[in-house]
């Protein structure tokens, strides 16, 4: 398919790169490149952002699999934070001024407590956290302090706007997935997560999270199947369009404790739900009552189901570890007899999270398209670089650099699939979303063409020819704008390209 | 398993609601579940009532159909009288569920998504009731909305987001008649949109109806701290009414509900706010109700919520309202009294009667002028109402300039067809918020108004009814009136005339106004040349001319969304000062038509005494002696009425309480013959 086209073009950026390096090398924008170079090898960066409170950290905690931010406010929580694959444990602080080091840490029930020393967390940059985690292998996260008080000033300087200039900035993460909250569409915060400065918005490769799912139907067993309605609303909203590819309701405690549960706390739930229906029912009918309930007051006291009820202390650890929606899930689950096993509820307890669901989508969709990513912030670097240090030895460098740009198909469908999301162009419903199908590089071309994946390679060519004919006739129409027979122009292309990837 | 779990059990909206008439299974909610009937004792109300039948029959034996028509509206003034409490607070707190758990019954649709859109109250009725009310007619204001019953199983289809029944873009609210005792003393619930932050064009409409309501339950959840902009509608509510209540929802579900407790607490005083929240919890007051548990009601927080509700709030405004018209009751007393007492002066005394004549005849002169456009009140209120109109005007046009000249700054500053999916809810946020700030300005300046109208009134009076021998007369019945701030007790005539604040065309027009920009797009406006023509084109066109046509367009989308605004803002602008205008006019006409109608018992009154004074010089002593008897019996006849006005607000004796207490039991029944079932 295009996988050759785009490993081309990233070859040509880093080609064009080691000429760069070339030019400058010995000055002081060497180490820039250097860097440039480095960061076309590394693995998908995903940056999270979103408003303190809105359960940054459990979600981190959840793709990580292991509880390593501190999920309560702690000083970490304020450090934009990296978590890297490594070796060894390792941290290392970068402070604003100053050279990076490594900082002795501890573990805290669980989570990195990083010693900061002489340096407040306003003289830090950032935190490196290098973890030899089989999770963070395929990606690096970026934990982000977020918004931390909401502006309640509505005027115009405290409006940023958020829609990114798309051939301007550099984006220092391949992925961002942002955190909302449930708020009504008209709410003064629908769009506060977007207004996280610590990342670079970028449409083409970001996904917003609808977190606290499980609190949608306030602890209701339905809970999650109201928030995945509610994602599927936020989808539709323009606003979101123009911001995200997608919407996915992730329920982070449960996701966390799908990843992190203990065989203890496996057993405690086990018993619980052997208990009879109706003390279950007295039992979770709220937070409360769930800790502090006797043996006694349920009638239990010198019945052979006393030594079913876990104390008190151990429910209170089960609440805070997976919330009441969770141990109602658990309960729920393992009473039926749906899950039998540890293991096979921790598996329960990620399918329910929706965290399956994000994870796909960060290692499918945004893993394929991270190359083309990668080329554009690497070109839009280099541009910078050749406009800030101009030498004479560059200026072929510019030539080259305007060249490739132009020439680079897979620049063209990106921009293609903001503007298309912005909603910019004047296309039909049907003609946007069968354009944002065909753009989706990282899917089957089944997928791309929107036709059953057991067609035949006839049906395939059939269909293939008839999209770019229509598109073709599209193109051609007089009477569309220019933006449209630009867009249908490159979509042609993106034809061609699958039909030659069938042919060859 | 799901029905095992209480909270398993609610239906969404989506399900039809529940037939309020029984509590499932039939069981009644105990007294203890926080339904049972208001202690038997006379209420406030009741009181006023037989006052008002008391001074009926002092003032009947005089010929003045004056004294009985006040008497009648009075009369409709008491029994129409309600507690009215807006139950507002942001999206998703569970403000539908509070009123659901409250009154037992599915009334206001619940939805994990999709949110309540029109106001719903729920007020007492003897059958289960459901009908819609729809906008009055723009062009009359003082129409009243027409009504139409509705059948329950279209209520979510009316009230919530969830479109689909016919005419519900005319539907103003919807109105619930249910038999519960909580209700019962006039109680009236009133559901709302969420609003979302002061920005919201909900918010708007919401804002315009506080000044209506006689209390408001501020609803957030234990999810999380109050906010900023929670504490901000908090403080422009209470700014708006009297009696704001704060509740803190979904107990149950989060396990650190007492740590919120307390920071909401202190995020309360340190605003000078009451710091008194109730902690509730909707699933454990259905499980209380439904298994009849009296210690769980109490943990639900729902007790402590009915106490406040009916046994707090209903009485107090009932107390308010009963004061009122003891105060008016007083008045008509005072004047009849006063009218027998020259009469009787004449009668007695003829010789001196040529001068009482004089006098009542000067006295009858300066109740005239009160009367008369040329009096001092009737100064203050034609420029009160002129200052109230251009000051607020004024306001409105200063931040509508000021939001043009923003937006357009802003506009500047990028590229519209891009951030226009942005800037279009700033812009709206931006033109509710400053809404929500006019109209404040309006209430609190009307205010001012109605206190400086009523002090001028009061002293001329005063003045006049001192010469006819009145004691101190008005100090009852416009204590309230007179004080420049509100008191918590104010007198019922002044809150209607603030609630005439409330705009004819208010809430929704606004709301669709305010929200209207959501229809504008750019799509079709002069689009960008795009970036995407970077690829083909540039290398043909050449940069430099690419960009002069690049920037040409951007200048042309620039100067569209420009005029975008300019029209949003003039339509804003246009609807919120006709809305400001009427709701002045209605606030004018009120207070006029009040203090005219004193004046004219006064005016008529004096004429009376004079007539009767006259008319006693002219008579025979035979006949002298008749009128001199009865007008003593006349005299007579008031004192019982006097008590009966003089004992409305005052509290019933506690002996009158235990005796009352079974006759309130026995009324109540809990057999199923004397009550119909889960009338509760």
């Amino acid at each position: 398919m295009t996988q050759g086209g785009r490993s081309a073009l990233l070859s040509r950026v880093l080609e064009l790169l080691a000429e760069a390096a070339a030019v400058y090398q010995g000055t002081a924008a060497a180490p820039v490149v250097d860097e440039l170079i480095g960061r076309l090898h590394e693995p998908l960066r995903v940056a999270i952002a979103g408003r303190v409170k809105a359960g940054k950290s459990t979600l981190l905690n959840a793709l990580v699999g292991e509880e390593l931010a501190p999920t309560d406010a702690g000083e970490c929580t304020r450090i934009v934070t990296w978590y890297r694959h490594g070796l060894t444990y390792r941290v290392t602080l970068v402070p604003r001024q100053g050279r990076a080091h490594q900082v002795p840490f501890a573990r805290d029930d669980g989570a990195v407590d990083v010693e900061l020393g002489e340096y407040t967390p306003d003289e830090v940059a950032s935190l490196s956290i290098e973890w030899p985690s089989m999770a963070l292998e395929p990606m690096t996260l970026i934990d982000t302090p977020g918004i931390g008080s909401i502006t309640t000033d509505v005027s115009a300087r405290s409006l940023a706007f958020l829609t990114p200039d798309e051939d301007e900035q550099p984006t220092p993460s391949d992925a961002v997935i942002y955190l909302l909250r449930h708020v009504h569409a008209a709410d003064v915060q629908f769009l506060e997560a977007f207004a996280d400065e610590h990342v670079t918005p970028f449409p083409v490769n970001a996904v917003a999270v609808l977190s606290r799912a499980d609190e949608m139907g306030v602890g209701r067993l339905d809970a999650l199947a109201s928030a995945a309605q509610i994602a599927d609303r936020y989808r539709g909203d323009p606003r979101l369009r123009a911001l995200v590819q997608d919407v996915v309701p992730v329920a982070g405690l449960l996701a966390q404790a799908g990843y992190t549960l203990r065989e203890t706390e496996f057993r405690q739930l086990r018993n619980l739900s052997q208990l009879p229906p109706e003390v279950l029912e007295a039992l979770e009918l709220s937070a409360d009552r769930f800790v502090s309930t006797s043996a006694a007051d349920l009638g239990l006291a010198g019945t052979p189901a006393e030594g079913l009820l876990p104390p008190s202390h151990e429910r209170r650890n089960l609440l805070e570890r997976l919330g009441l929606f969770g141990v109602r899930v658990s309960v729920e689950a393992l009473s039926s007899g749906r899950v039998a096993t540890s293991s096979q509820l921790a598996a329960e307890l990620r399918a329910q999270s929706g965290i399956d669901r994000l994870r796909k989508l960060l290692f499918s969709h945004f893993a394929e398209r991270r190359d083309t990513l990668k080329a554009r912030s690497a070109l839009v670097a280099v541009e910078r670089l050749l406009a800030l240090h101009p030498l004479p030895a560059g200026r072929p460098l510019t030539a080259r650099l305007e060249q490739l740009r132009a020439s680079a198909h897979e620049l063209a469908e990106l921009r293609l699939v903001n503007y298309l999301r912005g909603g910019a162009l004047s296309l039909s419903d049907g003609e946007r979303t069968e354009a944002e199908q065909l753009l989706a590089s990282g899917t089957s071309v089944y997928q791309r063409l929107g036709i059953p994946d057991d067609a035949s390679a006839d049906e395939v060519r059939k269909a293939l020819v008839a999209t770019l004919n229509r598109w073709r006739t599209r193109g051609e129409n007089p009477m569309s704008s220019l933006a449209d027979r630009e867009a249908s122009a490159i979509l042609v292309r993106t034809c061609e390209g699958l039909f030659a990837s069938l042919v060859g | 398993m799901t029905n095992a779990h209480p909270l398993g059990s609610q239906p969404a909206a989506a399900a039809p609601a529940a037939p309020p008439t029984q509590g499932p299974g039939g069981s009644r909610p105990s007294a203890a579940a926080g339904s049972s009937a208001p202690p038997g004792q006379l209420t406030a109300k009741d009181r006023a009532l037989g006052a008002v039948d008391a001074v009926a029959a002092a003032v009947a034996g005089l010929d003045r159909p004056e004294f009985a028509s006040r008497l009648v509206t009075l009369r409709r003034r008491l029994r129409s009288s309600s507690c009215t409490v807006l139950v507002v607070g942001e999206f998703k707190k569970g403000k539908s569920t509070l009123i659901n758990a409250l009154v037992h019954a599915q009334v206001c649709p619940v939805d994990d998504d999709i949110a309540t859109a029109k106001p719903v109250a729920v007020r007492h009725s003897p059958d289960p009731t459901a009908e819609i009310v729809l906008y009055p007619d723009p062009g009359d204001d003082q129409a009243l909305g027409e009504r139409r019953p509705i059948p329950f199983e279209l209520l979510s289809a009316y009230a919530t987001e969830a479109a689909g029944a016919p005419d519900v873009d005319r539907v103003e609210r919807v109105v619930i008649g249910l038999p519960r005792n909580l209700l019962e003393g006039g109680l009236v619930l009133v559901d709302t949109p969420g609003v979302g932050g002061l920005g919201s064009p909900h918010t708007a409409a919401t804002v315009a109806a506080l000044p209506s309501a006689d209390a408001v339950l501020f609803v957030t959840d234990a999810s999380q701290e109050l906010t900023q902009s929670e504490m901000e509608f908090l403080r422009t509510a209470r700014a708006m009414c009297p009696r704001v209540m704060c509740i803190m929802t979904k107990t149950d579900f989060y396990p650190s509900w007492r740590t919120i407790l307390q920071l909401n607490q202190e995020h309360l005083s340190r605003n000078g706010l009451p710091g008194r929240i109730i902690a509730a919890s909707a699933p454990l007051r259905t499980h209380a109700v439904v298994h009849n548990d009296t210690s769980l009601n109490v943990e639900s927080g729902y007790a402590e919520l009915v106490h406040l509700l009916r046994d707090e709030l209903a009485p107090q405004v009932a107390m308010a309202t009963a004061g009122g018209v003891a105060a008016e009751l007083a008045e008509i007393l005072d004047l009849h009294e006063a009218q027998l007492r020259a009469e009787l002066a004449a009668l007695e005394d003829p010789e001196r009667s040529a001068d009482s004549v004089r006098e009542l005849e000067r006295t009858k002169e300066q109740a005239e002028r009160l009367r008369g456009q040329a009096a001092r009140w009737q100064h203050t209120l034609n420029d009160g109402v002129a200052d109230l109109v251009a000051d607020v005007e004024h306001d409105l046009r200063a931040r509508s300039r000021e939001l043009v000249r923003e937006a357009e700054e802003l506009i500047d500053t990028g590229d519209p067809a891009k951030f226009w999916p942005e800037f279009e809810p700033w812009l709206t946020r931006r033109a509710t918020s400053d809404v929500v700030q006019n109209l404040t300005l309006l209430h609190q300046r009307s205010v001012q108004l109605c206190a400086r109208v009523a002090q001028h009134f009061d002293a001329d009076h005063r003045e006049v009814a001192a010469r006819l021998d009145i004691p101190a007369p008005t100090e009852l019945s416009v204590s309230g009136v007179a004080q420049a701030t509100f008191k918590p007790e104010r007198p019922s005539f002044f809150s209607q005339t603030v609630s005439a604040l409330r705009g004819s065309t208010g809430g929704f027009m606004m709301v669709s106004v305010l929200s209207n920009l959501a229809h504008t797009t750019f799509a079709g406006l002069a689009l960008a040349p795009s970036p995407l023509l970077l690829g083909g084109v540039t290398l043909m066109m050449g940069r430099k001319t690419f960009r002069d046509e690049k920037h040409r367009m951007l200048a042309q989308r620039r100067a569209q969304a420009k005029q975008v605004v300019r029209r949003y803002t003039d339509d804003v602008v246009m609807l919120a000062s006709k809305d400001t205008r009427d709701s002045i006019r209605r606030v004018n006409r009120q207070l006029r038509d009040h203090y005219v109608e004193r004046a004219e018992l006064l005016t008529s009154s004096t004429a009376e005494a004079l007539s009767a004074a006259q008319n006693a010089v002219r008579a025979s002593e035979q006949r002298r002696m008749q009128r001199r008897k009865e007008v003593v019996e006349l005299l007579d006849r008031t004192s019982p009425a006097r008590r009966a006005a003089a004992q409305v607000d005052r509290p019933a004796q506690p002996s009158g309480d235990t005796a009352a207490r079974p006759v309130s039991a026995a009324a109540t029944a809990r057999g199923p013959v004397a009550q119909p079932a889960g009338a509760a």
